[in-house]
């Protein structure tokens, strides 16, 4: 019994995605070797960066039992911002903690209209996203262009070794310091039991607003590091940078397993999903399929992901409710 | 010795009801204080008024002599008071552990300044915790995966985590074995000798005689008394318990019973109910009287079809019926009207004619579309029926008061023109006028040939209705009364008795 137990507790989801993960990376091996060449390696790094950290922060908001939508417009809000400031001379370590700050601010601005207002996070966010993107276009014609060599430092130059961007070393450092919070934080837990039982952590002497406050103003700052990379990538920056983004992030929360009615999943799941939704479409180029199949690709992959942990759900149930007095130790 | 907490005047309405008034209660440091009363006496809202929960409407708290105003739960906890619900609070997707040190995790610090969990401690703590409880469940396994009364163990573990100074038990006992419950019991005085205050609440009377020291009798939200257990005996806390006289505008028409109409046959739910038998004559209404958690709405739902039962056959007529869902109960005449109205019963946003047309939707359409001048008359007579006050069947339900409310809950299931009525809790939160008004109504049906089955938590409610009354206890009927021979007391002691 104990053997089988064990291996239980083994099929996680984040097991079946790292073996999806290790056939789609095999089957590349073997028909296309230039996948592996550093230069587009590293490329797929610095997109599996921004993606992964935003996503980390999306993660910490869909476990309180909520959501963002405004993500991609708050993104392009923030890249607007550092680059007016970009443009004035300013280098990454002004811009980096400003990008943070505004994103922090903006998506406490999500969490007062959830929290104090009442409102549905994803009505709350909707309005928020056409707010920002809304604003944008009156505050800027278009475009920043001709942004001075400063400004892109971190996308063209910060290269630890002369090869790897140093975006990829922020996210190593960001993921490690939140796989730590995730386990060893009072906080953590906190999220963890909002998203399992508002109520019942309300009752447990949990300040559920204040801490879902908090988790998206995390989140904002993380926002804040993902709009920075994705920013300085060029010398224009233009007001719809973060467009869309939004549901990438929320699909590699989703492909990670974690439950988006909140309670429940894991960093190291949102880890693999990010990866693999960097992956598919360069990799859907490289095996010489049309890139028009990126997408629909990526959304089967979510759906059979999410049958995959539904069907492991089933399963499980099935083994308890045929044997509901064994299970763990005490008889009644 | 002074008292360690001490409530004075509690009043706490909510709207249209008087929840707690005029509540007094005292707990003493090293105490164990038992607070008995009947199902929806008060005992849980004053327990969340401890708890920070609710805000009481006037009246004072004073913890150590000092007036305190709780605002959340949070409040109370930091004071140093904490308690284990009945219904379990804990986070199914998180694992043993996380659960019983959620919000006061142990911590320790990395490089002297980060502050982390100290799994390791915790573990040891949780070791020493279970050991005295004799449980042995894995900390990491998820509380998902874990049995009914493991979870509640894992309930009274989270207790003993807290440092507090007052600690509040509701109903811990419900699902634990004798052994559970001694090893509970050993840890209980354990803490009382340490100077904590206990407040337990429990219907098991013979708990409160072996552990308590006082007992405070609530009814209807008020004060009743506070005696020392060593005082007082069994009966004289039933009789202060029940303690109103038998009111006489219960208007039971005496109808004339038939011959037996409906039948129940062995009816078992796994773990909810065990073997149930019995009979329903015409135009009589039988009561199902038990604690809250007895079994009575799972058996409802279970004769109509709401919840899957696994074995057991229903009678109507004479002729077997096969009830899977909901939908074959009411095409055989089985309706079910639900103890929760807001939830379950009407759609409080629509209209009165729309809820009253909704399960029959068929009926009122002509080729699929829904005939207006049907449903304004279907709607407009079952009104009548039950006599709804309000201006006009579009009036939208949730303007209507508590009492309206339910008659129109009702007047739904007389639409359906059913042979056999099953009335989950009349009249809960229906106030006094409207109650003997919905009396009336049931007992008229009683003349018109429908047969009547009734759940209530009142006692003089099913007394004063009720033909026949059963007692169900843990899933199974303890015992019946006819109308002569039923009593408040006799009831309630059937409903407490330990097997």
């Amino acid at each position: 019994m104990d053997k089988k137990v064990n291996f239980n507790k083994l099929l996680t989801t984040e097991l079946y995605l790292g073996l999806f993960l290790m056939v789609i990376l095999a089957v590349l091996a073997s028909v296309n070797k230039d996948f592996f060449a550093i230069n587009n390696v590293m490329s797929i790094l610095n997109r599996f960066s921004y993606i992964l950290i935003a996503a980390i922060g999306m993660n910490i908001i869909i476990l309180t039992s909520n959501i963002d939508v405004s993500t991609g417009a708050l993104i392009s809000v923030i890249c607007i911002t550092i680059a007016a400031l970009g443009k004035q001379g300013a280098n990454i370590f002004v811009l980096l903690p400003v990008a943070m700050i505004v994103g922090a601010a903006l998506s406490f601005i999500n969490s007062l209209f959830i929290t104090k207002l009442k409102i549905p996070a994803i009505v709350a966010t909707l309005a928020t996203t056409q707010l920002f993107a809304g604003l944008l276009p009156l505050v800027v014609e278009g475009s920043i262009y001709d942004l001075p060599k400063s400004y892109t430092w971190l996308a063209f130059d910060a290269k630890l070794f002369g090869i790897i961007p140093a975006s990829v070393i922020m996210m190593i450092v960001i993921t490690i310091s939140a796989l730590i919070f995730m386990k060893y934080s009072k906080f953590s837990k906190k999220i963890y039991a909002i998203g399992n039982n508002k109520y019942g952590a309300r009752l447990a002497g949990i300040n559920v607003d204040k801490t879902i406050i908090l988790a998206y103003s995390i989140a904002g700052c993380l926002f804040g590091v993902a709009a920075t990379i994705i920013a300085t990538q060029s010398q224009r920056v233009t007001t719809t940078m973060g467009s869309g983004l939004e549901m990438t992030f929320i699909a590699a929360v989703a492909l990670g397993g974690t439950s988006i009615s909140g309670g429940s999943g894991k960093i190291l799941g949102t880890v693999i999903g990010a990866l693999i939704l960097s992956i598919i479409s360069p990799a859907i180029n490289y095996l010489g399929i049309s890139p028009d199949w990126s997408d629909a690709i990526i959304g089967v992959i979510i759906i059979v992901s999410v049958i995959i942990g539904a069907t492991k759900f089933v399963r499980r149930k099935k083994i308890k409710e045929s044997n509901p007095l064994k299970l763990g130790g005490t008889t009644i | 010795m002074e008292a360690l907490l001490e409530l004075k005047n509690i009043v706490k309405t909510f709207p249209g009801v008087i929840a707690l008034s005029n509540m007094h209660f005292n707990l003493k440091s090293g105490e164990i204080h038992s607070i008995c009363g009947e199902n929806g006496a008060g005992k849980s809202t004053l327990m969340k008024v401890i708890t920070g929960v609710y805000m009481p409407n006037a009246g004072e708290i004073i913890l150590d002599g000092e007036i305190q105003n709780f605002n959340n739960p949070q409040d109370a906890f930091k004071k140093g008071i904490s308690i284990v619900y009945q219904e379990t609070s804990l986070f199914e997707e998180m694992t043993v552990l996380e659960n019983l040190f959620l919000c006061h995790e142990i911590q320790k610090k990395v490089f002297g300044i980060i502050p982390v969990i100290d799994y390791k401690a915790m573990r040891l703590e949780v070791k020493k915790i279970f050991d005295i409880l004799n449980m042995k469940i894995d900390p990491d396994v998820k509380i998902k995966d874990l049995g009914m009364a493991q979870k509640q163990m894992v309930e009274i573990a989270k207790a003993l985590t807290f440092k507090s100074k007052i600690l509040i038990l509701d109903e811990p006992t419900a699902s634990l074995s004798q052994r559970e419950v001694d090893a509970l019991f050993d840890v209980i005085r354990n803490l009382k000798n340490k100077g904590v205050g206990i407040v337990y609440i429990s219907h098991r009377l013979e708990e409160i005689f072996e552990l308590c020291d006082r007992v405070t009798v609530i009814r209807d939200g008020q004060y009743v008394s506070t005696k020392d257990v060593s005082q007082t005996d069994k009966d004289s806390l039933v009789s202060d318990m029940v303690g109103r006289s038998m009111s006489s505008y219960y208007p039971k028409n005496d109808t004339q019973i038939g011959e037996k109409v409906f039948e129940v046959k062995g009816l078992s739910l796994d773990g909810l109910l065990k073997d149930i038998n019995f009979t329903v004559n015409k135009g009589e209404i039988l009561g199902f009287s038990g604690l809250a958690g007895s079994g009575r709405t799972e058996l409802a739902q279970a004769i109509c079809g709401l919840i899957k039962k696994s074995s057991g056959d229903l009678y109507l007529n004479g002729e077997k019926l096969k009830v899977n869902s909901y939908n074959e109960a009411m095409n055989n005449g089985i309706v079910y009207v639900s103890e929760d109205r807001g939830k379950y019963g009407l759609v409080v946003d629509m209209s009165i004619k729309h809820n009253i047309t909704m399960p029959q939707l068929k009926k009122v359409s002509k080729l699929t579309f829904i005939n207006p001048k049907i449903e304004e008359k279907i709607a407009t007579r079952y009104m009548k029926d039950v006599d709804v006050k309000a201006p006009d069947t579009d009036f939208l339900v949730t303007n209507l008061s508590g009492g309206n409310q339910q008659k129109v809950s009702v007047s739904k299931a007389l639409a359906l023109n059913p042979k056999l009525l099953i009335l989950d809790e009349p009249t809960r939160g229906v106030d006094v006028g409207a109650k003997a008004e919905i009396h009336k109504i049931i007992s008229e049906l009683t003349s018109k040939d429908l047969t009547i089955i009734m759940i209530s938590s009142e006692l003089p409610e099913l007394l004063g209705m009720c033909d026949r009354i059963y007692v169900m206890k843990e899933g199974h009927i303890a015992g019946c009364f006819s109308k002569e021979e039923a009593t408040q007391e006799k009831i309630l002691k059937l409903a407490l008795q330990k097997d």
